[in-house]
């Protein structure tokens, strides 16, 4: 090895040391995937210090401002820091987007599981519950229970992870009875294992790539989603910030000041960017037939 | 006669991630009009990239790096790719190994045969329409697809597996080609489809003049079929020549190593031959011959010099042996063996077989209902039902192997899961060591599926892909809950199937197919099993891994007195392993005999015929040696034919056959059991 490439090599030889994470970090789309997605959590947890302006704080001599030195990114409507408030936002995104996401895929994987497992009445009825929460159109869905228990963070996270579990059952379904009839779960069968062993520790880790991706591509539009509840008053409440208000209450003074979507648009933008190049990477890490180790065949 | 084919020190590069890696080097060969050249060697060698340069649909990273493709005398490397989409389909067809994903599933036979005509025709003309249709329903008539004209408006689905490989050969035969590429048409078919396919391609040749290029692993086949042969090891020509001069004088040592370790050759033999090693990665090639790390006569100068090729008699030999100076280059140097030899010796040739039955089934039936709406079923309509497994009785002592025979569709495989209660029967009894085990609930069956274990058809995905192979070999214990030293247990299971202990560390997908074979092997013996149902255990391995595999199961049955039962369409391999053979048609067990008796005089019309397909590796047999070939295919066991279910395809139907099925009687009076009503007919030809 050549003298100069010795920083390089202690860096794999640290990456070679860290177990799934290191093999993401070591390809160039995987890191920049986990740098973006680190940044946004690293937002979440620093607001405070990072942001320049208390996010409700206003500014009424200058509304709808572009970049300037005093405010990064301009100002909003009411002479709100831009900057502070996306910095906010983060705390409403990520905080409703990754637990309602992660309802949606613990109770979409366990409904898909027993349904494609198990097959007969078990599937006819959880494929009816599916569909009939799948016939209504999110937002109605959302809106109605809303209406019921009443607009609160909890009640809306709640909320989307119900409207998301279809999703992710469907798929789960779908894969696990393709895999129900791979010849390693036979094999299992074969060998006497119970049906949970084969579920739990042969299928679920075989189908569990196609659920990640689906939940990195989920994240960003669940984070709109939580946008156009907000905007319909079912979800945070002035003057909280989330990128999604950004969003809609810049859309209505666009002709005065393209600078509120814009950021609020690339900060969405960014966030699904991230998670999309995560999850990829990590599928292909923890897919052994795609992760390289392999020789030519 | 000037060749029809020309290939001139052909070479073909691939570019990967892992560098450029060459796949064919200085590649040879000529075929004359109406001649059929056989490609035989291991996977791996590169026979399909010879068939697919021909065409030049390699790879979009393949490229023909050197040498000349001359068809008709002009240079295939050099035509555009519209003059190379004017040759294809009408002067050079190709018929591939899967006819189950060849033709598109959304077009009936019609529109694919049309459309492959139209596209070389001048221009689009729908006023000839009929004029086409007419010659593909000829054509479809003269590959043996019955009805024709009506057959030709069906799609792909409807048609069985050797229907689909008739009509791609049909198609591919539409524009007369000069010379047809078969890349394995066979290698999915069962001996007695294959029979069928490789008359109809020398009928074709004899009445068209087609010259083919048959791409094979299967010697047998070559023998049948080929009049010249080229022998390829490791993206070379190893060896060409006549087809006779290659079985009788082989004169490379790969070429001998091959044909020795075909499983017609021992019939009744202690052990197969095998070939050490494997054909090496196109990234690690070895230097000088590279075929000298597995050669049994390889000397010190084979692993330094390249052989160059060499005529010797009438064949075209690439050897060291061959070239002067031979006798002054050394020492042999033995190949290093495949694996250790630690099992016991083999012992005599009778062994003990008790009396003692292990596991015995009465009138079995497994029958596969179909589904059918909840609202149909109260109208009162009946399911039909696929009688997989229909009314056997057979009684397996402990310590013997029987090889259950039989076509795909005879309910072979079903009545081995049935029998380890994977499937779940319709009727009868299934006894195990004296214990009705026929309605026992799944969780009774768990625990004692330690002493019954499967084998499975494929050896790859039976094993958990996310899943290394030492986890896999400790499954078995975690699941019955046996303490055991993780570690040194899987060491030891796989120095049991002649693996070495670094193969624990790899994933399935890293594992040749013969590797993967004996961790399935290793993982069904952890718990010392007393029976072991194998599935094709030799499906779809090169002929020396497949010898080696079967060794290994004849050594573990004498090591561990384990009792095997057999599932395969290969006699070859029964001839070798099985004391007992039961041979099963539409789910029934038409004769029942040892092995020796049944070959040395099949008594059912059915085993008759179906030895008679074997595709035996010598080429002066094939005009002189009686074949019979059965007509048609199996018929559905959904509605199996009335009285004797094989009363349709057998050559001694009488009309008693057609009203009574008859039942399986010993025959005289001995143990054999034929299931005919004129079981004296068979082998008599009369």
């Amino acid at each position: 090895m050549q003298f100069t490439s010795q920083p390089a090599n202690r860096l794999q030889r640290i990456l070679n040391r860290i177990p799934v994470l290191g093999d993401v970090l070591r390809r160039p789309l995987g890191a920049l995937g986990f740098l973006i997605v680190l940044g946004f959590l690293l937002m979440v947890v620093l607001a405070p210090l990072l942001a320049p302006y208390d996010y409700a704080r206003q500014d009424t001599s200058r509304l709808l401002e572009g970049p300037s030195h005093d405010h990064l990114l301009g100002t909003d409507h009411i002479g709100r820091d831009l900057l502070s408030r996306i910095i906010y936002g983060s705390r409403i995104a990520l905080g409703t987007a990754i637990p309602s996401v992660a309802i949606a895929l613990v109770g979409g994987v366990l409904l898909g599981l027993l349904a494609g497992y198990f097959g007969g009445a078990a599937d006819d009825v959880i494929v009816v519950i599916l569909d009939s929460v799948k016939a209504f159109p999110a937002v109605i869905l959302a809106l109605a229970i809303l209406a019921l228990l009443g607009p609160s963070l909890i009640n809306e996270i709640l909320v989307i992870g119900l409207a998301w579990i279809p999703g992710y059952a469907r798929v789960t379904r779908a894969q696990v009875m393709s895999a129900r009839h791979d010849l390693y779960v036979e094999a299992e069968r074969s060998l006497g294992a119970t049906n949970s062993r084969i579920v739990l520790r042969h299928i679920l880790p075989n189908i569990l790539a196609a659920l990640l991706i689906l939940a990195a591509m989920d994240l960003p539009v669940v984070i709109t989603f939580e946008a156009g509840l907000s905007f319909l008053g079912l979800g945070v409440r002035p003057p909280t910030p989330s990128w999604g208000v950004i969003l809609s209450e810049g859309f209505n003074f666009i002709r005065q000041s393209p600078w509120p979507i814009t950021w609020a648009g690339i900060t969405l933008l960014l966030t699904t960017l991230g998670f999309t190049l995560f999850g990829e990477t990590l599928r292909d890490v923890l897919d052994p037939r795609l992760s390289g180790t392999g020789g030519m065949s | 006669m000037t060749p029809l084919l020309q290939v001139e020190g052909l070479e073909i590069r691939y570019h990967t991630r892992e560098g450029t890696l060459t796949a064919l080097r200085n590649v040879d060969f000529d075929i004359n009009p109406g001649e059929i050249v056989g490609v035989v060697g291991e996977s791996g060698c590169g026979k399909s990239t010879v068939a697919s340069s021909v065409l030049r649909l390699l790879p979009p990273n393949g490229q023909i790096s050197a040498g000349r493709i001359l068809f008709k005398g002009e240079d295939l490397c050099r035509l555009d790719d519209e003059g190379m989409r004017r040759l294809r389909g009408k002067e050079i067809s190709m018929i591939f190994q899967d006819p189950l994903t060849s033709l598109n599933p959304v077009f009936t036979l019609e529109d694919q045969m049309l459309a492959a005509q139209m596209a070389h025709l001048p221009r689009r003309d729908g006023s000839d329409r009929k004029a086409l249709r007419a010659r593909a329903v000829q054509m479809l008539d003269r590959v043996g697809i019955p009805d024709a004209a009506q057959r030709i408006t069906s799609y792909p689905h409807q048609l069985s597996g050797g229907m689909r490989q008739r009509v791609m050969i049909a198609m591919a035969l539409l524009s007369h080609p000069a010379l047809l590429v078969a890349d394995e048409p066979t290698s999915a078919l069962d001996v007695t489809l294959e029979a069928q396919i490789v008359d109809l391609l020398r009928g074709l040749r004899d009445e068209l003049g087609t010259a083919i290029l048959y791409i094979t692993h299967d010697l047998g086949v070559v023998a049948q079929l080929c009049d010249r042969v080229l022998v390829m090891y490791a993206g070379n020509v190893v060896e060409s020549g006549d087809v006779c001069a290659i079985f009788e004088r082989p004169k490379h040592p790969y070429t001998r190593a091959l044909l020795r370790s075909h499983p017609a050759q021992s019939m009744g033999a202690e052990r197969l031959t095998t070939i050490p090693g494997r054909v090496p990665g196109l990234k690690d090639l070895p230097p000088g011959c590279l075929f000298a790390p597995r050669c049994d006569q390889a000397r010190r100068m084979c692993h330094a010099v390249a052989p160059v090729p060499t005529q010797v008699g009438g064949q075209m030999v690439l050897c060291n042996a061959y070239r002067p100076g031979w006798e002054g280059a050394g020492d042999d140097i033995a190949p290093r063996p495949e694996f250790t030899e630690m099992l016991l010796p083999a012992t005599s040739d009778t062994r003990p077989a008790g009396d003692e039955v292990i596991v015995e089934v009465r009138d079995l039936r497994t029958h596969f209902r179909d589904p059918i709406a909840l609202l149909s079923q109260i109208l009162g309509r009946k399911a039909g039902a696929v009688r997989a497994v229909d009314g056997v009785d057979i009684a397996i002592r402990r310590g013997e192997t029987v090889a259950l025979v039989g076509e795909s569709g005879s309910g072979k495989t079903t009545l081995g899961r049935t029998l380890l209660r994977l499937e779940d029967s319709t009727a009868g009894e299934i006894v195990l060591e004296g214990q009705a085990i026929t309605h026992l609930p799944q969780s009774q069956v768990r625990p004692m599926r330690a002493r019954m274990q499967m084998i499975f058809q494929d050896p790859t995905s039976s094993l958990n892909p996310r899943m290394k192979v030492g986890a896999l070999l400790l499954e078995p214990f975690q699941i019955h809950g046996v303490p055991v030293e993780g570690r040194a247990k899987v060491e030891e299971l796989l120095s049991m199937v002649g693996l070495s202990s670094e193969q624990a560390d790899k994933y399935p997908h890293q594992l040749s197919g013969g590797q993967a074979r004996r961790v399935g092997i290793a993982r069904a013996l952890a718990l010392h099993p007393d029976i072991l149902v194998a599935d094709e255990p030799t499906a779809g391995l090169d002929v020396s891994v497949a010898a080696g595999i079967l060794n290994l199961l004849k050594d573990l049955r004498e090591k561990l007195n384990l009792t095997y039962i057999l599932i395969t369409h290969n006699l070859n391999i029964v001839s070798f392993i099985a004391d007992r053979v039961a041979v099963m048609y539409l789910g029934k067990v038409v004769e029942l005999a040892g092995t020796r008796d049944l070959f040395a005089a099949p008594k059912h019309p059915y085993t008759e015929a179906l030895m008679s397909a074997i595709p035996v590796p010598n080429p002066r047999l094939r005009d002189v040696r009686k074949r019979i070939v059965l007509q048609g295919e199996i018929p559905s066991p959904r509605t199996p034919p009335p009285g004797c279910p094989f009363h349709p395809r057998c050559r001694y139907v009488q009309d008693r056959c057609t009203r009574d099925a008859p039942p399986l009687c010993s025959l005289n009076r001995g143990e054999r059991l034929v299931a005919c009503h004129f079981p004296e007919r068979a082998g008599n030809g009369a």
